[in-house]
């Protein structure tokens, strides 16, 4: 399913207090692909995933998701088949759990949609045993749990209704490294199913190892909108301009290149681009430096 | 050195999921900046609720400045303690800025008439005097963050609980933010204790030092520089390194010495061939 945008504005309210939010906005979101939405706080990132699913209608020009076509026209009673195709997981969505056991709170959305009850607890369990929940917590209450089973529980409400496009509002923050993993391999094991997954997220190393395409957002308007490479090619100031960072590996490749060093490429991956770097050293010198460092415990910091 | 908290031998259990820390025993001195780390649902937020007296422990002792932690004691330690929650958007009560911080000055009767001064003040420090005037729901999340800050430091608390306040920030927050705290730190030295529960090692970093809780347990007790060398131990308590010590990991070309990604970069081009 494509979901194809086309000259779309979109403001808050209406006539004089009206806030104008999202302008001109043209944009395919391919099927079968990570699509990155990054953005500074106030860029518009989340007004603009929430026209995917018709949960806010265009002020002007389409959306259309799939078959269906949304304006400002369209009636919310055509607007119900869309919400079951494209699920949303809200930033922090645990704030929205609220069912008195986690397997009733994740059977809801199924339910909601017309399922029985032996197909919606069905659901529930192959979402919860998906996102890595314990299955000896299932008739827990959701508020007992930590932060990090939590999100896993709402992760699995919106799965369990198996939606063919998933729209993520920055889904990792607040986990540990072990959980943002976990998280990061669920989204890969979508997109390779061949569903459409919508990510937004302000960890740009994130974006690196997981986005196909990218969208920068910037004041309401699309500043980029390109596959990943191409978009972390482009310079610093670039990125300083949209109030973003660069990944990690790719900030620190570009502080080395101002020392003389020469990458082919981007370097992705932290093991990359030691390897990448450790080429261009001086095995002498790693020797005679190296020695000198492990002998006194310290490093030379001029 | 004067403890700011001490917690010995403490005992808690969650209602239903049973035994979180069994004899946990933790001192944090006056004037400290400590970091704790570990893995969702190793302790660290219940830890700070049991010190603030927001959940109840069932064995052991919690003292804040010398003075144990019960109900008679509760409010005057509370008065000590102040604390910023994760969520910018559920720490405000006031129609602007400057409400929001005076709430909690009428909550301690300050006559009114000395409150404008203290909630400039306030927001002064926290680089938000501008705003004063402003609806919360038109800040950012950062500078939401700073005003919580500022709520706080109106009330002159000598210890500060930071519940990983930079989380929900995006990248210009979270450096405003932790700027902000170094300012503090800079400012009042010794007067102010800093507890910073994050998932960010890049923001652990910034602490003295750094306390690791796995499942209820105290494992690593250390200064960053000591701590981040560790790479395989932080790995198996499912933590990441800091950016610049995961690069030299890799690179594997001496014996781990503890750099900032500047100083990584410096000795690098050292080595260039």
């Amino acid at each position: 399913m494509v979901i194809k945008i086309e000259g779309l504005d979109f403001a808050y309210g209406a006539g004089k207090q009206s806030v104008p939010v999202l302008k001109n906005i043209n944009v395919t979101i391919q099927k079968g692909m990570i699509t990155a939405i990054i953005g500074q706080t106030g860029s518009g990132k989340s007004t603009l995933v929430q026209q995917l699913n018709a949960l806010l209608k265009p002020t002007k020009g389409t959306v259309q998701i799939g078959e269906h076509v949304v304006t400002n026209k369209t009636k919310e009673k055509e607007l119900a088949p869309i919400r079951a195709e494209v699920g949303m997981v809200f930033q922090f969505p645990e704030s929205q759990l609220f069912a008195p056991t986690v397997l009733e709170d994740v059977m809801y959305g199924p339910k909601n949609f017309g399922a029985t009850d032996e197909e919606a607890k069905k659901a529930a369990k192959t979402a919860l045993k998906r996102v890595g929940f314990d299955a000896t917590l299932y008739e827990q209450s959701p508020f007992n749990l930590s932060g990090g089973q939590m999100r896993r529980v709402a992760l699995a409400g919106v799965l369990a209704m198996n939606p063919q496009t998933m729209v993520f509002d920055e889904p990792a923050a607040g986990l540990d490294p072990q959980g943002q993993e976990e998280l990061l391999n669920l989204l890969k094991s979508l997109r390779d199913e061949g569903k459409t997954v919508v990510l937004i997220s302000h960890q740009m190393d994130q974006v690196l190892a997981l986005a196909d395409r990218v969208l920068v957002l910037k004041d309401g308007e699309i500043a980029a909108d390109e596959p990943v490479d191409q978009l972390f090619s482009r310079p610093q100031s670039w990125f300083a301009e949209q109030h973003l960072d660069l990944p990690e590996t790719i900030a620190f490749q570009k502080q080395l290149e101002e020392k003389g060093f020469v990458f082919d490429g981007l370097c992705k991956t932290v093991p990359d681009l030691a390897k990448a770097i450790k080429k261009q050293l001086d095995p002498t010198k790693i020797q005679t430096l190296g020695s000198t460092i492990s002998e006194n415990g310290e490093a030379n910091h001029e | 050195m004067t403890d700011a908290i001490t917690i010995k031998n403490l005992t808690y259990s969650y209602p239903e999921q049973g035994q979180l820390f069994d004899n946990f025993s933790l001192s944090i001195q006056e004037g400290e900046w400590l970091s704790i780390v570990g893995h969702n649902g190793s302790g660290k937020s219940t830890l700070a609720k049991l010190i603030l007296g927001l959940l109840d422990f069932d064995e052991g002792e919690i003292r804040v400045f010398g003075q144990k932690l019960q109900l008679e004691t509760l409010a005057a330690i509370r008065s000590q303690v102040g604390m910023v929650f994760q969520n910018p958007d559920n720490q405000f009560v006031g129609a602007t800025v400057a409400d929001d911080v005076a709430f909690g000055l009428e909550n301690r009767q300050v006559p009114s008439e000395e409150m404008p001064a203290m909630i400039e003040a306030a927001l002064k420090q926290v680089g938000m005097a501008a705003y004063a005037d402003r609806e919360p729901h038109t800040l950012s999340g950062g500078q939401k963050q700073r005003v919580a800050l500022a709520s706080i430091l109106a009330l002159q608390p000598k210890v500060i609980i930071l519940d990983e306040a930079t989380a929900m920030l995006d990248p210009e927050g979270k450096q405003a933010v932790l700027q902000t705290l170094k300012q503090l730190k800079e400012r009042y030295q010794s007067k102010l204790t800093l507890i910073m529960i994050t998932h960010d090692m890049e923001e652990a970093a910034l602490a003295d030092r750094v306390a690791v809780i796995d499942d209820g347990r105290l494992v690593e007790n250390e200064a960053p520089r000591a701590l981040f060398l560790k790479g395989q131990e932080l790995a198996a308590l499912g933590l990441a390194l800091p950016f610049a010590m995961a690069l030299q990991k890799d690179l594997a070309i001496d014996q781990p010495v503890y750099r900032t990604k500047q100083e990584l970069a410096t000795w690098l081009s050292k080595l260039k061939a």
